[in-house]
């Protein structure tokens, strides 16, 4: 059994694995003024990011991310079942909603830059209003096509509308709503970076950009890698949580056996 | 050889019953023009809440819909401005086309085979998830502000949703399906036309969405934080010449520039399948 | 209507041999199937009986040659099979998913035709006589197939079979899924096809009544691993009627023969007879 895993995990590691390294050998002694060996990027990044500025500038962007994109989620959630539920409200609305989700995030920043000043209600506003959509219409989608056959049961159960949607309507939209989540997830990380690139003082993005004006081209690196390192552990964390709350959606898609 | 004829009498069972086939998605139409009104009515509201803000907040900060109005007809006179987004199309088509060419053959070939697909999910996993604005710095470095700029960054970033459902595609084709074809004898070629193709569809449309609205997030981004030419570098300049009116203009713009994009590739996505269920709808 | 299809894959005479020889299969270390010994001559119809779960599908996908027994051998004509070979159909029980749902019934039904160098021109010509041959004739074959019932959905399967002229058709269940009257029609049209076309047909169902209403052999199933419990010749004559040949005595005779084989009184695995 553990040979078993002991390969799985061979599988899965050896491209990283052998990308790192060419990485590492291609570069190594680089005087590229663009482009430094890995072993610059990674000692700068234990510089700057182990853990000198995790509190400085990390901390202070994760707090506004997870802020921002709490309340989008809450938004979308709260805004798609009421126009889930309410056919004819959700057709009426549609074409405001198609044209106010075209609008690109990054374009609202100077807009609300002058709405709220800078500030970190102003990255907090534009995380949310960029990330609420997938929510929203994930969850608009979701709703809408419960099965409808589960609704008849619970009518003939005489469910109230809050048990209808606590036990039916919400658990079966939650693969489509997980979904919006995760989308809403990646958009709300690049809003951070972008809310921060104008007028900030701190932030990863901010030192991000800062590095780039200032010419610290490694630094500019490290940072990069710690903003993909950043990426994957809330996707990490993202799917920890997802694979709980959806423990049921996972079980219901494994393959059966096929009878004889 | 054997040579074989049928009784000229129809089968003595019920006849079969005539079918009738409609539009694949075909649906009663509901009360088209109250629905109109209540939709043009949302819209009114809409602007009759900016409206509200702007004159709380004052006209220098907020501009009125009716000045945003005005700007706009401006701006649609001008022929910088349609040159710009003739700029951001192009780049957009450029970015999108670059992604399906690589994304699609590549994820199908990867998802086709089980040891390349556990190979390579860590590393589309991660770059997946790097978010596409911190190469901005870099792609500026490297290209300043022009057109590769930007592609550069819209490809890096909008390729993943793509290629990770092509994956995925390959890998949901279904098991039945392959027992028809192995039954038939079906030749490879027929196999990879006749089955794979039109089964992987649905997944490389949805990913194709996602990848094509990204695209565009992608490249206006590009063209606001880095200044190549485009729909972005208009609402950048008016921002920097406190020209509010205007500013707004160019955001509109971009969005119906957004809103059509998206009415495409949900066009296309109807045409290409027709037969699949989330489609047809109505039908049976 | 006088109808052609050309069977291309035959030697001599219509339909053709099965012969199944100490024939079992495992998965894994679990067995489930053992010591399959049968021969089906040209033009038999034989169906495959036994509770569910006894294994008649695996041992239809061993006939089919798209499984290779860990046991035994299947030949078929004299040659042996181990993978799908021109002159043998299959007609699946979910036809639903069977059927290309991005094709038009006509396409659908050409696609073997398709695949192995006919011109498009041809492949259509010879599938819209298959589809009428089904009782199809007066259907859209521009149509999707889940535009049409579930019976009509498994006469396109059915015609996607007989299109190529097969000598031997192998049908999985192929009624389980549509309703009484339907499947009464169905079971029709594959008797009379058997007959006209002179094929040799091998049908798995769980059906008591189907199985001796539809063969001239029925085979029971039975075991844990499952072997030949029984092999029944069903002289119900060739005429074969829903009303009359269901109301006959020896129907009942036989259809309880096979109830008390595979429900037997004690918990007995019964000697093969």
């Amino acid at each position: 059994m553990t040979a078993r895993r002991i390969r799985s995990v061979l599988v899965e590691a050896w491209l990283p694995v052998l990308l790192l390294a060419l990485w590492w050998f291609a570069s190594a002694g680089s005087t590229d003024l663009y482009f430094p060996s890995l072993s610059a990027i990674l000692q700068q990044f234990s510089q700057d990011w182990l853990f000198a500025h995790v509190g400085t500038d990390l901390v202070p962007s994760l707090q506004v991310l997870g802020l921002g994109y709490l309340a989008a989620v809450l938004a979308g959630l709260l805004l798609g079942i009421a126009l889930g539920l309410g056919r004819r409200a959700e057709r009426a609305c549609r074409p405001l909603l198609e044209f106010l989700r075209a609008v690109p995030g990054v374009a609202l920043l100077p807009v609300f830059i002058v709405l709220f000043d800078l500030g970190a209600e102003m990255k907090i506003v534009l995380i949310a209003t960029g990330a609420v959509w997938p929510v929203l219409l994930n969850t608009i989608d979701g709703v809408r096509s419960v099965e409808p056959l589960l609704l008849d049961v619970a009518g003939t159960f005489r469910l109230s509308r809050w048990q209808r949607l606590r036990y039916i309507v919400l658990p079966s939209a939650g693969p489509q709503i997980f979904a919006g989540a995760r989308t809403a997830l990646a958009i709300a990380v690049i809003v951070m970076v972008v809310g921060e690139t104008v007028g900030s003082t701190g932030g990863i993005g901010y030192f991000l950009l800062n590095a780039e004006r200032n010419f610290a081209i490694t630094s500019m690196w490290a940072t990069i890698v710690a903003l993909g390192i950043v990426g994957y552990l809330l996707n990490v964390l993202f799917r920890i949580v997802e694979a709980i709350a959806l423990r049921w959606h996972r079980l219901q898609r494994t393959r059966l056996q096929p009878k004889g | 050889m054997t040579a074989i004829r049928t009784s000229l009498a129809r089968p003595a069972s019920r006849a079969p019953r005539p079918v009738t086939v409609g539009r694949p998605g075909a649906r009663r139409r509901p009360r088209r023009g109250r629905m109109l009104l209540a939709q043009a009515a949302v819209l009114a509201a809409a602007i009759g809440v900016w409206w509200l803000i702007s004159l709380r907040v004052g006209a220098d900060s907020v501009p009125t819909p009716g000045q945003t109005f005005r700007a706009l007809i401006t701006l649609s006179g001008q022929g910088e401005f349609w040159a710009a987004l003739l700029d951001t199309c192009l780049t957009w088509a450029i970015g999108i086309a670059v992604c399906a060419l690589v994304g699609i053959p590549l994820g199908l070939f990867v998802g086709s085979n089980r040891f390349a697909a556990r190979s390579t999910r860590f590393v589309f996993d991660f770059m997946r998830t790097i978010p596409p604005i911190a190469l901005v710095p870099l792609a500026l470095l490297l290209y300043g502000p022009t057109r590769p700029m930007v592609l550069l960054l819209v490809i890096s970033g909008a390729i993943w949703p793509l290629l990770i459902q092509s994956v995925y595609a390959a890998q949901q084709q279904e098991a039945l399906l392959s027992d028809v074809a192995r039954s038939f004898r079906l030749t490879r070629r027929s196999r990879f036309l006749d089955i794979f193709w039109p089964s992987s569809l649905p997944f490389v449309m949805s990913g194709l969405r996602v990848t094509g609205t990204i695209c565009l997030l992608l490249t206006v981004s590009g063209e606001l934080l880095g200044g190549a030419p485009g729909i972005g570098t208009q609402i950048q300049q008016a921002l920097n010449a406190v020209d509010n009116p205007r500013m707004y203009a160019a955001v509109i713009a971009a969005a119906v520039l957004g809103v059509v994009v998206n009415a495409v590739l949900g066009t296309l996505r109807a045409r290409v399948l027709r037969w699949h269920p989330s489609v047809r709808g109505g039908q049976r | 209507m006088m109808v052609s299809l050309v069977t291309e894959t035959v030697e001599n005479g219509p339909g053709g041999e099965l012969e199944i020889r100490g024939l079992g299969h495992r998965y894994g270390t679990h067995e489930i199937l053992t010591g399959i010994d049968l021969t089906v001559r040209p033009g038999e119809f034989v169906s495959l009986v036994g509770p569910s779960g006894v294994g008649k599908s695996t041992l239809l996908r061993c006939l089919s040659g798209l499984q290779r027994p860990t046991e035994g051998e299947v030949r078929y004509q004299g040659a042996p099979l181990t993978e799908p070979v021109a002159g043998v159909a299959v007609v699946f029980q979910d036809y639903s998913r069977s059927l290309l749902p991005w094709s038009s019934v006509l396409d659908n039904v050409a696609l073997p035709l398709r695949s192995a160098g006919k011109s498009k021109k041809d492949s259509r010509a010879r599938a819209r006589d298959a589809l009428a041959e089904v009782g199809l004739a007066a259907v859209d074959p521009q149509a999707y197939p889940w535009q049409l019932s579930g019976g009509m959905q498994q006469r396109v399967a059915i015609a996607r079979a007989l299109v190529s002229g097969p000598s031997l058709v192998l049908m999985d269940e192929p009624f389980a899924s549509v309703d009484a009257q339907t499947r009464a029609d169905l079971e029709d049209l594959v008797r009379r096809l058997h007959g006209e076309l002179a094929l040799t047909v091998v049908l798995v169902t769980h059906d008591m009544d189907e199985a001796v209403y539809m063969s001239d052999l029925v085979v029971v199933l039975n075991g844990k691993p499952a072997t030949v419990a029984t092999v029944l010749d069903v002289d119900l004559g060739a005429t074969r009627d829903q009303v009359a040949t269901k109301a006959a005595p020896r129907f009942a005779e036989l259809r309880g023969e096979i109830y008390r084989i595979i429900h037997p009184a004690g918990n007995a695995v019964p000697a093969p007879s």
